[in-house]
């Protein structure tokens, strides 16, 4: 596991302000949430979901490990409502693995605290016999994670656009999880190489995009560029060297790269 | 009847006109939260803090409706939800008197379903 310290880089006012503005809950609600997020008391009962585990004040292990034990208190009439227990538990965990890869992204951390964060459950470098770092309540065994590498870098990749293509979110955020992309490459699946893609709502779509663009914006030379853009072309060019220096089968991939320098992104 | 259109007209203060204006325009972007309550302040902050309790009685919270027409003319104001059967009740017991909390005058409203 990731031993380094939280960066603790979020500053915390701005980021509660950017959070609210984004969320349309009533005062009264605002008012429990202002006082979860900055003491960690939560008045009243709620579902587990991303709003419990990233604005908790204490981003840990440990904090969310709590989090999860304090709120997966599902009552009696309720669960007979599922019927299905595991069925629900399983529902839960995707869930709760999905709040530190796509979720993450709507509560404003600093990009290295973020990047801390991803190492923290999905670790610095892809592992495949990985366990999910935190147990769901009740549990006593870890469990194997739901998603793959390429569901796990599809959100990067997804950031990698918006920062080229949006500017939104920061460069850091991804520069801090390209060891982690490029032990991914192995086992990622070859529609990501392919010279077109049809399945949108896929993980091989979201990386598809980012490597797109990131080809497409390699390509521009540092002459002209402004600083920002010059930043941009250093970022696509590191992802790209990513797929460049692979020494596995890209399938596609020198395709794809010839018909974006020619074309533009195929997305 | 499964979709019922309710209907609500008044009229507001002149000094209100913008305010209203700002209301609806929430209300169409699809805004029931802090947002809406800040741009009722003006108005009336007892009514901004009550929309709490209007949405805690709706059967679907804040979600029970969505907003057709939201009109503001001159003093005049429209307001068009659209709502399902089981709703249009609730709605018309709870969203008409905090109207009233607004201080408007000449509210009247009125339903009419689509088998009508």
């Amino acid at each position: 596991m990731n031993s380094k310290p939280y960066p603790s880089k979020t500053n915390r006012d701005e980021q509660w302000q950017k959070i609210i503005a984004e969320w349309d809950v009533t005062r009264k609600e605002l008012k429990r949430w202002e006082k979860y997020f900055f003491h960690g008391e939560f008045d009243g009962k709620t579902d587990l979901d991303a709003s419990l585990l990233l604005c908790h004040p204490e981003q840990s292990i440990s904090s969310w490990q709590s989090v999860i034990n304090r709120s997966f208190e599902i009552d009696p009439a309720r669960w007979d409502d599922y019927h299905k227990g595991e069925e629900l538990k399983l529902k839960s965990f995707e869930s709760i693995q999905s709040c530190f890869l796509g979720f993450i992204s709507s509560y404003h951390f600093h990009p290295q605290d973020r990047a801390w964060i991803f190492t923290q459950i999905f670790g610095d470098v892809y592992d495949p016999k990985r366990l999910f770092p935190l147990l769901l309540a009740g549990e006593t065994e870890y469990r194997k994670f739901t998603y793959d590498a390429e569901m796990m870098c599809a959100p990067i990749f997804m950031d990698v656009y918006s920062y080229l293509e949006e500017n939104r979110h920061s460069c850091s955020y991804v520069l801090g999880l390209l060891p982690f992309v490029e032990s991914s490459l192995q086992y990622f699946s070859k529609n990501v190489f392919s010279t077109e893609i049809t399945d949108y709502g896929s993980s091989s779509f979201g990386v598809f995009v980012g490597l797109n663009y990131s080809i497409y914006r390699a390509l521009k030379g540092f002459d002209t560029a402004s600083k920002e853009n010059t930043i941009k072309i250093e970022l696509a060019r590191k992802v790209k060297a990513i797929f460049d220096n692979y020494e596995g089968d890209l399938g596609d991939y020198e395709k794809l790269v010839a018909l974006v320098e020619k074309e533009g992104p195929q997305v | 009847m499964s979709e019922v259109c309710l209907d609500i007209h008044f009229s507001c203060e002149p000094e209100h006109k913008a305010h209203w204006k700002t209301v609806f325009h929430l209300l169409v972007e699809g805004k029931r939260g802090w947002q809406l309550q800040d741009a009722v302040d003006p108005i009336s902050k007892t009514a901004a803090d009550n929309l709490d309790d209007v949405w805690d009685n709706l059967p679907h919270g804040s979600d029970s409706f969505e907003v057709f027409i939201a009109d503001v003319k001159k003093q005049q104001c429209h307001l068009q939800l659209m709502t399902g059967g089981m709703v249009i009740e609730a709605l018309v017991k709870y969203l008409i008197p905090w109207f009233k909390e607004c201080a408007v005058s000449d509210l009247r409203y009125q339903c009419s379903g689509d088998d009508e």
